[in-house]
């Protein structure tokens, strides 16, 4: 699973324990009242909560953001707002269509409700990102609205007119009109013009400085904004830019000195504020929609009655004491939170997902719950487990419970269009992912408005690394641009600046927002890139900081691989204990403890099983020797960016090979760590131990783990914490070093260390998963490449598994695969049947697997499902033009499927089937239908191609060959340079340890483990097998080229041997791309 | 070895110079033609021996090449197909090709050789058909049945199965025009007369081609000096014998005779397309007007240059930038006007200064009002003041100060700019309104 990507700038509500500014407000009473932030995109340039700290710093009696037809920035604000003791005018700017902008804020609840539909009816009118809005509507609207006019720029009648029918509809003395003086022209006059209007419209004055920027020094950064926004350089942009730097924010005193002739202008905005803070965004109230209970039934019941039936289902009647006791202890405390709504939302969901027949389960704190595991919303069993309900509802917390569940990714747009069917547009919607510049995009925007060359800017850009990395001085040299030189400084200073700004708004992937009432009085909803999908204007973290539920949506591949390969055993005749379709819990039921199965899995033989086939994760498994379900739960959680930097991964394998004593101080201790060896691994764990040797309440606890999640950023509350920590564990009669060492290992795991329960719920897929690779790898490879793209291996990584495994696999043939790979009755065994030992016979005498149409590349799947129904009723063809009139497909299709060599039931090979498609003609030409195009003229004068060009074409056409691997078609060349076979390493008498080694082969994969300071670990493929080289920092930068863009890679270094574990360690690297010129790209880099 | 210089690809240059190269080539042979992008054929047929046979000739094209800086690979073949395909794919000992050894010679080269489209080279390619020789032996309705026509009528131009048509370059010759006298002249009138009717010649000629010239050179052929050149430079093609006589007259005054002239020649350079002159019946009357005033301009300019030198006649345009110094750019006359730029966004002086003049100004806040300026020597009591209007630097260029500008009247009605720098506190004049 991909690390979350980094959040470039934390939302401030993640900056729990942020100091509060010590706010005094100025002599001079005045407010910013127009604040354009960089939430209208493109023209904005600071973040809202740095205008929120600015004006605390001026002491300015509130700040308002204003941001052009949108609410995206106003939550960061408001909490931005709140750590600094400032009050935040909640507001908006309304570019309308037949009159110039309007500034509104509402006054109180309604009228924010009102402001929010507003803006929803503009944009569901309009395309993504778009706000269509008329004065009739803003009128139709302006109940509660306070407003500011900004005139225009000739004051004619016009703008009189405007101003006095507005001021009939913003009646009680709502309405003002923005003074502005930014060292223009002829400010002296224009502010004379505009007082002239206001006292002829009996409106009064507001003094404004329409803020751009909370600090001058940001002007080059929006200057460079408007050149990406009109897609101009710096220098053509001429008069669109702004003469001067004076749209910040300005001191009170200094605005009072502006408007020294208008002294009332500047009181009027502090008075607006005052009026304004009638509304606070606090005041929101969430309430969950109630449609999933039934009539009659309070929603507390309803979840009782379905939480207990599900427990009989589930236990077959005989429900453990635990369990039953799990379960009141849970319901009682939903009942008080009333959580009920939201745990019987979900229920809703996963039922409709059930009844369709559609895999999924929950994830992350959820699956510490019972009353989830009985309803169905996740699969870890409560009476196998340790669950911690707290860790997922906290009466403390006051935050609602997250419930994330996994979807079949392939079948999830059902579920999503089900919530919008059952709960309304008006009601549910996406929540919205802002979208922010990374390095690479920043870079290329600033690098166009200052005019490089596109070669330039390329190179620029393609220098950093796809881990959002900054463009530096050092990256800049290395293209040998000077990075002092003036432009490429400025370049690098604004690229800098400009990361982290949010570009525009997408959809989160699955994060629903559902309320009782209509949605649209709590925020804006937009239409989404995608058809039938709408999406609100704030992100996951702004609807947490609002208390907001959010049931999150998520496509997970392995899902949809395992429902794949339940179907095609069901196909084959493998079914459950009913006669029915195998499922996930029947797996897990029967035969959890599968010693053939951990036997595979201890052999880091798992390519293509969920999670644990990753290169880390391959190489823990032969240390950690999984022997139980447990141990996957652990193997899960333990190669992760938390245990490894904690320091507990080295201490737990000592224990678990005996090399180490495992002691506890007391037998509380005992309980907690035991499962773990008196390492603690998972969150709970910090947590349970808090509880029972340091006496923390529950809710405690959780607060301990909340401060750890936040440690790096900012560490205060973590000490205070700790100390509690320390302190409450000597008092408990431990002994200090003990209670220190603790602190250190919880500290070290805080930030990335999963949680227990998501382990849980995961290592039940690597379980399932597993087993039906151990069982049935014929079916498990046809569902994997079914099911792709997911997981970290190619299409000829798993084939070449499955073949190892024995699983006999066939080529793409029009007579006789389908768009899917399938299931073809195998071969007869001649010998002996399977035996445990030799994975080389465990698909041997099984299914035969047949790859499938979907793997050519260029075939539309209508193309390919029509021949196969072709096939089906009117049985083998003997020629491809048989075949082509009787299933109407294009020729092109038939090329496709020509250079994926898929003829060879007709006695064509690649270049014959080119051949004799050739004449064909998809529009009917009379001319040329009198050529006999099934005629074998000339068949036979074509060349035969040579091995490794059939090879090769088959990687272009098919992404794999059943033939040969490219590498051993150069092998000779390998040889006389010294290069070994792969399989060669593993013989350690021949390469012993710390030996010199020569290895070179296809590149399949590249990673960069966020924890292991720069190493990338690249894994290579030759004929014989994979090799796992190191590259540490030094070496990759040395052959930076070679390392990230190669694909057959020729690599020299140092044999490192770990038990089963073998690395090369590089020192030299070199690219022999050349040597197999047609080779593509084949790899996957970096995920 | 120097190190390597790279210049952007310029295909209009790259065809010009192809062009020049052929009419270079025409002493080969008389029919030389263009093969687009980047080939010359010469129909050498009956002019080898002149050149001591094919093999010499061969070489001998190849060295003048060298000569030149050009490297080349020049193939003799018995069709031109046939050549076209060994001189780019065969190596150079057998890049001459006796009659009768077509097929032989390309039979091994790779089937682009026989000059067909990437597309189809690429599906012979997937056939596994990738030399000449692979497709020699088709049989040719299957292969024509599935490559079209095209295939079997490139093999047969390359074997000489079939006619190849060659178009020829046509030498344009110069425009240029000479008169000798009986004997040395120093008869100003005479040298006048004579050049002005091979100006008229000239321009003949020019109208005859469509053309005009932007260079007209005079020679003169003095007895005892090396010959004296006169050139005009004009700032649009012209072929008007008569205005570019009024230009040239100054000069030619001038001019050193020494003990005599025994010729002039008349030479049109940098010649360019002019359409004919349109009656204006055709013109909408306010097009007429902008084309005439413009006509009228480009003739002042020209008589201008032709007084002053070229490089003295400039011309101002308004540029798109808050600093004032750079809202005006100065370029030469002579070359295309540029594009129109919006006018500033707020009233600005009608003269700037080039350099901003240093003032004492007394104001006394930072923001206004001014109440005297000293400038020219004078002290100015000023009545009226408008701004303060804040001007930042272009930040992307060289960092350069803030400035507050305002527009001062004077008691005398005279108007100035002036500006305080935000960063030294110094005061200037900038501009003055007429």
């Amino acid at each position: 699973m991909p690390e979350e990507p980094q959040k470039l700038r934390p939302h401030p509500a993640r900056r729990r324990d942020a100091s509060l500014a010590r706010f005094t407000p100025a002599l001079v009473g005045y407010a910013e009242l127009s604040v354009t932030s960089n939430f209208t995109f493109l023209r904005g340039a600071s973040h809202p909560e740095e205008f929120v700290e600015r004006a605390a710093a001026f002491g300015h009696r509130a700040v308002a953001i204003t941001d052009t037809n949108s609410l995206a920035g106003v939550v960061r604000a408001h909490v931005a707002a709140k750590n600094a003791g400032l009050p935040l005018v909640v507001g908006c700017r309304l570019a309308l269509q037949d009159a110039p902008d309007v500034l509104v804020y509402p006054a109180d609840r309604s009228a924010y409700a009102r402001l929010c539909n507003l803006l929803t009816l503009g944009k569901r009118r309009a395309p993504k990102g778009e706000c269509r809005l008329d004065l009739h509507d803003l009128i139709d609207h302006s109940e509660g609205l306070l407003a500011i006019l900004c005139p225009s720029r000739t004051l004619d009648e016009r703008a009189l007119e405007i101003a006095r029918g507005l001021r009939r509809v913003f009646d009680d003395d709502r309405l003002s009109i923005a003074a502005f003086r930014g060292y223009g022209p002829s400010d002296a006059e224009r502010l004379a013009q505009v007082a002239a209007l206001a006292e002829h419209a009996n409106v009064p004055l507001v003094a404004t400085n329409h803020a751009l920027y909370h600090h001058p020094d940001r002007r080059p950064l929006q200057d460079v904004l408007t050149c990406i926004r009109h897609g101009l350089t710096l220098d053509s942009a001429g008069y669109r830019l702004e003469a001067n730097a004076e749209r910040c924010l300005k001191p009170s005193e200094e605005m009072a000195r502006l408007f020294a002739e208008h002294p009332a202008a500047v009181a009027r905005s502090a008075q607006i504020a005052e009026r304004a803070s009638g509304f606070s965004l606090d005041e929101l109230r969430y309430e969950y929609p109630d449609e999933p209970c039934p009539p009659g039934l309070s929603p507390d019941a309803y979840l009782r009655r379905e939480s207990l039936a599900g427990a009989e289902r589930r236990y077959r009647g005989a429900v453990p004491e635990r369990v039953r006791a799990a379960l009141e202890h849970e319901l009682a405390l939903i009942e008080e939170l009333g959580y009920a709504p939201y745990f019987l939302t979900c229920y809703d969901i996963v039922s409709f997902a059930r009844s369709r027949g559609i895999l999924c389960q929950g994830r992350g704190g959820a699956a510490n719950s019972a009353v989830c595991f009985c309803l169905g919303l996740t699969e870890v069993d409560p009476a196998r487990a340790h669950l911690l309900f707290e860790r997922f509802v906290s009466r403390e917390r006051r935050e609602p419970p997250d419930i994330d569940i996994d979807f079949e990714h392939e079948r999830r747009e059902e579920v999503l269009q089900y919530v919008y069917e059952r709960y309304g547009r008006e009601r549910a919607a996406l929540t919205a992912e802002v979208i922010s510049y990374r390095g690479r995009s920043s870079v290329r925007e600033v690098g166009k408005a200052f005019g490089l060359t596109p070669d330039a800017i390329d190179a620029l850009a393609k220098n950093l690394d796809h881990w959002g990395e900054a463009i530096s001085p050092k990256r800049a040299g290395e293209l040998g641009l000077d990075p002092r030189g003036g432009v490429i400084r400025q370049v690098i200073e604004r690229s800098r600046e400009l990361i982290g700004f949010p570009r525009h708004l997408s959809q989160h992937v699955g994060g629903f927002v559902i309320t009782r009432g209509r949605l649209c009085d709590l925020v804006p909803i937009e239409n989404a890139a995608m058809e039938d999908r709408t999406v609100i204007e704030w992100d996951k973290d702004d609807i947490d900081a609002m208390g907001m539920l959010k049931v999150d949506c998520l496509g997970l591949g392995m899902l949809t691989c395992i429902r794949k390969s339940f179907e095609l055993l069901e196909g084959v005749g493998v079914r459950g204990e009913r006669g029915d379709r195998l499922s996930i819990a029947e797996v897990m039921g029967e035969e959890q403890d599968d010693d053939a199965v951990y036997a595979m899995v201890s052999r880091a033989d798992t390519v293509g099983v969920f999670q644990i086939e990753s290169r880390a994760q391959m190489t823990m498994l032969p240390r950690l020797r999984p022997r139980e379900f447990y141990d996957l739960v652990i193997e899960v959680a333990i190669v992760r960016p938390g245990p490894l930097q904690g320091g507990m991964v080295h201490p737990y394998l000592r224990r678990r090979e005996g090399s180490e004593p495992v002691d506890y101080p007391s037998p509380e201790v005992r309980e907690v760590l035991e499962r773990t060896l008196g390492v603690p691994l998972f969150q709970e764990q910090a947590m349970q131990l808090a509880i029972v040797a340091a006496g923390f309440t529950p809710d405690e606890a959780d607060g301990l783990r909340s401060s750890m999640a936040a440690w790096r950023k900012r560490g205060n509350a973590m000490v205070q914490y700790g100390r509690r920590l320390v302190s409450g564990m000597i008092a408990g009669g431990y002994e200090r070093e003990f209670a220190e060492r603790c602190f250190e290992q919880l500290k070290g795991f805080s930030e990335y260390g999963f949680p227990e329960s998501h382990a849980a719920s995961f290592a039940i897929l690597v379980y399932v998963s597993a087993w039906l690779k151990r069982h049935h790898p014929a079916a498990f490879a046809a569902a994997l490449l079914n099911s792709q793209p997911m997981g970290f291996y190619q299409p000829a990584q798993i084939v070449r598994d499955a073949r190892e495994h024995g699983v006999p696999v066939r080529a793409v043939d029009v007579n006789a695969s389908g768009w899917d790979c399938s299931l073809e009755p195998g071969e007869e065994l001649l010998g002996d049947r399977q035996a445990d030992h030799d994975p080389a016979t465990w698909g041997a005498g099984g299914p035969a697997l047949r790859l499938g149409m979907r793997l050519v590349k260029g075939l539309p799947e209508d193309d390919a499902r029509r021949i196969a129904l072709a096939v089906r009723e009117r049985g083998r063809f003997r020629t491809i033009e048989s075949l082509w009139r009787a299933s109407g497909v294009s020729t092109r299709a038939l090329r496709c499927l020509a250079r994926a060599d898929a003829f060879g039931s007709m006695g064509l090979d690649r270049r014959r089937a080119l051949w004799q498609i050739k004449p064909l003609r998809d529009e009917s030409l009379p001319l040329f239908e009198s050529v006999d195009a099934t005629s074998e003229e000339g068949l036979q004068r074509l060349p035969e191609a040579p091995a490794a060009e059939r090879v090769l074409h088959d990687y272009g056409a098919v992404g794999l060959s059943l033939r040969a691997h490219p590498v051993s078609f150069i092998r000779d060349r390998l040889e006389r340079r010294g290069v070994v076979r792969a399989e060669a390493l593993r013989d350690e008498r021949a390469q012993p340890h710390r030996s010199k080694a020569a290895v070179a082969g296809m590149v399949l994969c590249r990673q960069r483990p966020g924890t292991a300071s720069g190493v990338v670990f690249i894994t290579i493929e030759d004929e014989t097998g994979i090799a796992n080289l190191v590259v540490w920092r030094d070496v990759f930068e040395r052959y930076r080229r070679v390392a990230r863009l190669s694909n057959l890679l020729l690599v020299r270094g140092t044999v490192e041997r770990a038990g089963e574990v073998i690395h090369v360690h590089a020192r030299h690297l070199e690219a022999l791309d050349a040597e197999i010129p047609t080779l593509v790209s084949l790899g996957r880099d970096f995920r | 070895m120097g190190a390597a210089r790279i210049e952007r690809h310029d295909p209009v240059r790259e065809r010009a110079a192809l062009r020049a190269l052929a009419q270079w080539a025409t002493r080969f042979s008389p029919l030389v033609a263009i093969d687009e992008p980047d080939g010359l054929r010469l129909d050498v047929a009956g002019c080898a021996h002149l050149f001591g046979g094919e093999p010499r000739l061969r070489r001998t094209v190849e060295r003048r090449l060298e000569r030149l800086g050009i490297a080349s690979r020049v193939a003799i073949a018995p069709t031109y197909g046939c050549a076209w395909g060994v001189a780019r794919f065969a190596p150079p000992e057998r890049r001459l090709v006796e009659p009768g050894g077509a097929r032989d010679a390309i039979a091994p080269l790779p089937a682009r050789a026989l000059r067909l489209p990437e597309s189809l080279v690429s599906d012979l390619d997937a056939l596994g058909l990738h030399r000449v020789g692979d497709l020699l032996d088709l049989p040719r309705s299957a292969a024509t049945a599935r490559f079209g026509p095209e295939l079997s009528s490139r093999l047969d131009q390359a074997l000489g199965q079939a006619f190849e048509l060659i178009d020829p370059v046509r030498r344009e010759p110069p425009v240029a025009r000479e008169r000798l006298f009986q004997g040395p002249t120093t008869q100003t009138e005479a040298i006048e007369h004579a050049v002005r009717e091979l100006l008229a010649e000239t321009c003949r000629e020019l109208s005859r081609r469509d053309a005009g010239a932007q260079l007209v050179s005079v020679e003169l052929i003095r007895s005892d000096l090396p010959p004296l050149t006169i050139d005009l430079r004009v700032s649009r093609p012209a072929r008007d014998p008569r205005r570019l006589w009024s230009l040239l007259a100054p000069k030619l005054e001038r001019a050193h005779l020494g003990f005599g002239v025994e010729g002039v020649r008349v030479r049109a350079g940098d010649v360019g397309r002019v359409r004919h002159e349109q009656s204006s019946r055709w013109t909408s009357d306010e097009r007429a007007d902008r084309e005439a005033l413009r006509r009228e301009a480009a003739e002042l300019i020209d008589t201008l240059a032709a007084r002053f030198g070229g490089d003295r006649v400039r011309r101002a345009a308004l540029a798109e930038s808050h600093r004032p110094e750079r809202a005006v750019r100065w370029s030469s006359a002579l070359e295309p006007e540029p594009p129109e730029a919006p006018p500033a966004p707020a009233d600005r002086p009608t003269a700037l200064l080039d350099r901003p003049v240093p003032a004492d100004v007394l104001a006394l806040t930072p923001d206004g009002p001014v109440h005297r300026v000293r400038f020219g020597g004078r002290e100015h009591e000023i009545v009226r003041c408008v701004g303060p209007e804040r001007l930042a630097p272009e930040w992307w260029r060289r960092a350069g100060s803030t400035r507050d500008y305002f527009a001062v009247a004077t008691s005398e009605g005279r108007w100035l700019w002036v500006a305080r720098s935000l960063e030294t506190g110094r005061w200037f004049v900038h501009g003055i309104w007429a």
